[in-house]
């Protein structure tokens, strides 16, 4: 694999990933077409747009997949496979340069909420892709908050604690709450507040206790099971790790397979390290 | 992360800590890990699969860190190694 192609995805692969880690974000995909499919209903910027994201997914894709066929081949000539790549990476970035114009283009009109989606869910390359997500972010919460089109971000709005600071989050967060035209939207926005002054709050308080029957009401009204559960597990991990509490006791074996356990070393301050070389 | 811990493990040698593992991988692949690393700490076997030490501790991604006092009360628990150390320091220099 080339030293190019390296410096190119190594940002993108972050922390390494476990089965149900949720530091790594789970792909999204951008909305395809967020136009109703009835004759009269697609206007000239859906239209554009549809095309658009057509000629990206498909530049992205070979792009990709040039990724993963060099990363495999050991014996290719170095600046033949940095030119191919750069071939294809040239034409991503072309496609992302007609997105980012199709949002400047219907600026200020309901014909750009499609675009500005676009660069909030697309995962990004670089600090400068992360920075245009978090300006199209506030273009939407600033001009385009009660946009119907926002309820193709429900997907998104789950991991958007990883994508964008929690600062940008919460005030996302609260104006679609009280803006947005999305029932969805609003609901989940809720929950979600709630859920981060649960994470915030001291376990064990009359203030927790009242926080956590909000928490869990407002997940039971996003009707997502998973939005349910998932506060039953915040409210079951703050029971047993919260900062202060006494740790479980680890009853084990070493990788010699000799008994120890994690009490043996009381009286020693302990810096636990759940790890893993995959 | 490696380097870091190895010697953390050897500037703290005459103190009162422990840096304590606990591996997720199969037991082959962590042997050839501690190995290939020169790790110098003691490792829990998770059983990659099993990972019944990390289902209890309700962990959710790897790696995590959990700072204990020296009766087992928890400090800090996160992803940030140089955050975890200093915490760590910090209550050893409070020791007596």
């Amino acid at each position: 694999m080339t030293s190019k192609l390296l410096s190119l995805i190594l940002p993108c692969l972050g922390v390494a990933a476990a089965p149900a880690a949720p530091m790594v974000p789970a792909a999204q995909t951008p909305p395809a077409d967020t136009a109703a499919a009835t004759p009269q209903s697609k206007t000239e910027a859906e239209v554009l747009y549809a095309r658009l994201f057509a000629e990206y997914r498909d530049a992205k894709i070979k792009m990709d997949a040039e990724v993963e066929r060099s990363s495999k081949a050991d014996d290719e000539d170095s600046a033949e496979a940095d030119a191919r790549f750069n071939v294809l990476f040239g034409k991503r970035n072309a496609a992302v340069a007609k997105l980012v114009e199709g949002a400047v283009t219907y600026a200020g009109t309901e014909g750009a909420v499609p675009f500005l989606m676009w660069r909030v869910m697309d995962r990004p390359l670089g600090p400068a892709d992360a920075a245009a997500a978090s300006a199209a972010l506030a273009t939407i919460q600033k001009t385009h908050i009660k946009s119907p089109k926002l309820k193709d971000m429900l997907p998104l709005l789950v991991t958007m604690n990883s994508r964008f600071s929690a600062a940008e989050v919460a005030s996302f967060m609260a104006a679609l709450q009280e803006h947005s035209s999305v029932p969805e939207l609003k609901s989940l926005a809720k929950y979600m507040l709630l859920l981060k002054a649960l994470g915030d709050e001291a376990y064990g308080t009359g203030a927790y206790e009242k926080l956590a029957k909000e928490t869990l009401a407002a997940a039971k009204a996003t009707g997502e099971e998973r939005t349910v559960k998932e506060v039953e597990r915040a409210i079951e991990f703050a029971s047993k790790f919260s900062m202060g509490m006494v740790s479980p006791d680890i009853v084990g074996v070493d990788l010699s397979g000799e008994a120890f356990k994690l009490s043996d070393y009381e009286g020693k301050v302990v810096f636990l390290d759940f790890w893993g070389d995959w | 992360m490696y380097a870091h811990e190895r010697s953390l493990v050897k500037e703290l040698s005459d103190k009162p800590f422990a840096l304590v593992g606990v591996n997720n991988d199969n037991l082959e692949r962590a042997r050839k890990a501690v190995k290939e690393n020169k790790l110098n700490w003691r490792n829990f076997q998770d059983e990659g699969g099993k990972s019944k030490i990390s289902a209890e501790w309700m962990i959710s991604g790897w790696p995590t860190i959990v700072v204990l006092d020296a009766e087992r009360r928890i400090h800090y628990r996160g992803h940030n190694g140089e955050r975890a150390t200093a915490i760590a320091k910090k209550l050893i220099a409070g020791m007596k």
